[in-house]
């Protein structure tokens, strides 16, 4: 049986290994010192963003990695206790975004159950604990409809956009509820991108909510559990959708979201998902599969393997796809995971420059003239493409395109991020779908709505 | 009936792969062809009076290149000298073939071709080398050595540029299994592809850009002079609407595979690729949008990685951006690639590795 290096360097040749993991083998105290190490590592970086002695809120999805960042978080509050250092964050508040409205009743109560033991948890530390109702998406802060989702509503052209959403929703007799599952439900038919487009949505929202509890709570900061393994996923995952461009924001240790206090805060990225899974069965930590798995099987989720041939991989997500990708990469080279996150966390793509726009949707920074980037690359419209005109001389010229009333790229797309593009163009039943934000996210010019025939919404065949 | 959604008289005959639209042959001839001639010349590729030749292999990608090319040239009015460029790899069966193709499509279009041989640039044919190697690495050899012999027919032909027919999808797929980004894909990817001209594992900006200039160097420390501006007019044209597009008009084309691809395999990315394009038929488009996000930055990364690595290494250093010894090619290293490869070739030695 392997020995501990470090014990034995140390003259402790007795301790047997648990892992073997970064070229070097570890017993269960070394492993566990090594990696918390790696946790406090995080918060000492040189021009570091996190503001100090305030609240942090912890994004908690009852998987591995963010059970094991609320076990981290109790040990190192803690250790600043007995240290007697102040602490790094004054408070602690611990959220869950509940996708519960989604699930049928059977898996509804298995989720309670578990958000109830995790809220234990979580107070037995001292934690304040959020629960967050994906339906709360579509509210406001006193809890009634709302289908604007938008943060900042400066442009004349989005406050008008804003108005006329307003004055559909009054109408309606829509319930947070009723919206979210209409929301998702118009995702669950052809055409075959649908299910990672709903996906993304989820994850969108999910983000968002988490944004607005930390803003509700005052927290600065916002941690999540994110390990090397699924940022490994997450970089393939972006590049497919089109998203390269923030790519850095999505993966770096600490991101500073546009237009708010908030600096989201990823203090185990770099621990790799065999060493969290250590982990948490030497810390003992509760697991809550049925919580962290609220999102599978919702969507696609027609999990195999790259390469499956036919139908199969139709009814895969593209997160899906990325992430058995990554699987399949890691299975055959056990070290790319840390060799594709290192170069990633590298990259810059301009995505932290100030006074970007932002993305309504995802509220992440629109990378500067992207907007008409897939119009010109593809050409939809047979108005797009100028005749040619002979002159006497022999020379030839193009005619001015002909005088479109219609951009090939609809008035929503230039409000969001190119990733984002794809949730309006990839929904064939328009109508069905109500975003937070409005109506006019759907890609219809903007005096268009669902009737007027004036743009292709409506009727699916 | 289903009318085509773009001319609405038409019948739909096709589902287009880039946009899922149903259209009839003639829109898709229309955008297909457009969407070229926008991608020419929204980035200035050439200049009226360019002599630009065609790396022409006798598959479906130089085919519809050439006959694109010569097509936007005349409807267009480029004012280009256009010419066919093609290598003799000397694999017996497979490049005959394909050969006598690229010489019928000289006479189709009317363009001069020439043949370079690598038996007459290197003193090796494919053959030759796969009876000494074996056929494991015999890729290795072939990228390499058609690198090189492109260049120096283009030279020989006093051409100012170089098109070739790397499609959107050989761009997005080295996008994914860009070394610095995704390092270990490329070991899935070291296959044989004979067919177009995409064995050159370049670097990410090389082949996210649609113009490269350099070739065996970072693009920072390169002579500019020294090599002939290379690009893809097919950056952003589909592989499968390339297929489409060649059955539709009958265009003649080779398209057996390469004999010695047989036992090669066809990499993670491309099937990545295949399956992301069947969940969303933007997806390549959507990869190589990303791509060019990255480009500038790993580039950068990469360039000062090796500045890192050649202080460690002072020898490195020394050695200055120039010129092969032995052949004057453009490269970095005393010997060019090509020259070490034949190095140990004519020492009977097994390949060497490259990266
Ligand atoms: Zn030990
Ligand atoms: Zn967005
Ligand atoms: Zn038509
Ligand atoms: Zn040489």
């Amino acid at each position: 049986m392997p020995l501990c290096a470090k014990c034995v360097r140390d003259g402790n040749s007795d301790r047997a290994s648990v892992i073997a993991t970064r070229g070097s083998e570890y017993c269960a105290d070394c492993f566990k010192v090594d990696m918390f190490g790696r946790f406090t590592k995080a918060y000492t970086t040189k021009e570091s963003l996190l503001p100090r002695g305030e609240p942090v809120c912890v994004a908690w999805s009852g998987g591995l990695s963010s059970s094991l960042l609320v076990h981290y978080m109790n040990s190192f509050l803690n250790k600043n206790f007995k240290q007697n250092v102040s602490p790094r964050f004054s408070a602690v508040y611990v959220c869950v975004v509940d996708y519960s409205c989604l699930l049928s009743e059977e898996k509804q109560q298995i989720v309670n159950q578990e958000i109830e033991a995790m809220q234990s948890i979580a107070e037995g530390y001292n934690f304040n604990f959020k629960r967050i109702p994906l339906e709360s998406a579509f509210t406001n802060e006193n809890g009634d409809l709302d289908s604007t989702l938008v943060a900042d509503l400066t442009s004349p052209e989005i406050l008008q956009l804003k108005f006329e959403s307003y004055s559909t929703s009054k109408t309606s007799t829509a319930t947070p509820i009723s919206r979210t599952l209409d929301l998702f439900a118009s995702f669950k038919s052809t055409p075959a991108a649908n299910p990672t487009t709903a996906v993304t949505l989820l994850n969108t929202l999910t983000t968002r909510l988490l944004r607005r509890a930390a803003s509700t709570y005052n927290c600065t900061t916002l941690m999540t559990g994110s390990n090397a393994s699924t940022i490994a996923a997450q970089i393939v995952t972006q590049t497919a959708l089109g998203g390269g461009f923030n790519l850095p924001n999505e993966i770096s240790l600490e991101y500073k979201v546009p237009n708010t206090d908030i600096v989201t805060f990823r203090p185990i990225r770099d621990l790799l998902f065999g060493e969290v899974e250590k982990l948490v069965e030497l810390d003992e930590i509760a697991q809550f599969p049925g919580v962290a798995g609220m999102a599978e099987g919702l969507f696609g989720g027609v999990v195999g393997s790259v390469g499956t041939e036919g139908a199969s991989v139709a009814k895969m997500t593209i997160q899906d796809l990325a992430a058995s990708f990554v699987k399949g990469l890691q299975k055959d080279f056990p070290q790319s995971v840390s060799t594709v996150t290192r170069t990633a966390f590298k990259v810059q793509t301009g995505a932290n420059a100030p006074g970007l726009d932002v993305c309504l949707l995802c509220s992440n920074p629109i990378q500067p003239n992207s907007q008409n980037w897939r119009a010109s690359h593809t050409t939809s419209r047979l108005d797009d493409i100028p005749d040619i005109i002979k002159n006497e001389d022999g020379t030839v010229v193009e005619a001015p395109k002909k005088a479109s009333e219609v951009p090939a790229t609809g008035a929503a797309d230039l409000l969001l991020c190119y990733a984002c593009q794809h949730v309006g163009r990839d929904v064939k039943v328009k109508e069905k779908l109500v975003l937070p934000g409005g109506d006019w996210f759907l890609g219809a010019k903007k005096d268009c709505f669902v009737g007027n025939g004036c743009c292709d919404s409506g009727v699916s065949d | 009936m289903k009318l085509c959604v773009l001319c609405n008289t038409n019948r739909a005959q096709l589902k287009r792969p880039k946009t899922g639209q149903q259209i009839c042959k003639t829109c898709f001839y229309a955008v297909f062809e457009y969407e070229i001639h926008c991608t020419i010349t929204e980035n200035k590729l050439f200049k009226r009076g360019d002599k630009v030749a065609i790396a022409a292999s006798g598959g479906k990608d130089s085919t519809v290149l050439a006959h694109t090319m010569k097509l936007l040239n005349d409807r267009y009015d480029y004012g280009l000298d256009l010419c066919l460029l093609s290598i003799d790899e000397g694999i017996k069966g497979y490049r005959d073939d394909s050969l006598e193709t690229v010489k019928r499509n000289q006479l189709q279009y009317n363009l001069p071709l020439l043949v370079l041989s690598y038996e007459e640039l290197y003193g090796w044919s494919m053959d030759k080398i796969v009876a000494q190697i074996g056929t494991k690495n015999n890729c290795t050899f072939c990228g390499v050595f058609r690198r090189q012999a492109l260049d120096r027919g283009a030279a020989r032909l006093g051409v100012d540029h170089i098109v070739t027919g790397h499609n959107a999808d050989d761009v997005a797929e080295t996008v994914l299994m860009n070394r610095k980004l995704l390092v270990l894909f490329q070991k899935f990817t070291l296959t044989h592809f004979p067919l177009v001209f995409r064995g050159d594992f370049a670097r990410l900006t090389r082949c996210t850009s649609i113009t490269t200039q350099t070739l065996e160097t970072s693009a920072t420390t390169a002579p500019e002079h020294l090599t002939i501006p290379r690009s893809k007019p097919f950056k952003y044209t589909y592989e499968k609407e390339i297929v489409l597009y060649a059955y539709f008009l009958s265009l003649d084309y080779f398209s057996t595979e390469c004999t010695y691809s047989v036992e090669a395999y066809r990499g993670y990315a491309r099937v990545f690729l295949k399956d992301l394009e069947k969940v969303r038929a933007s997806a390549i488009m959507d990869v190589i949008h990303s791509g060019e996000a990255y480009a500038q930055s790993l580039d950068e990364i990469e360039r000062v990685e090796a500045e890192n690595g050649g202080k460690k290494k002072k020898k490195t250093v020394v050695q200055k951006q120039g010129t092969c010894e032995r052949c004057g090619y453009i490269s970095s290293n005393k010997l060019c690639k090509a020259c070490v490869l034949l190095e140990s070739l004519n020492k009977g030695l097994p390949a060497v590795s490259l990266e």
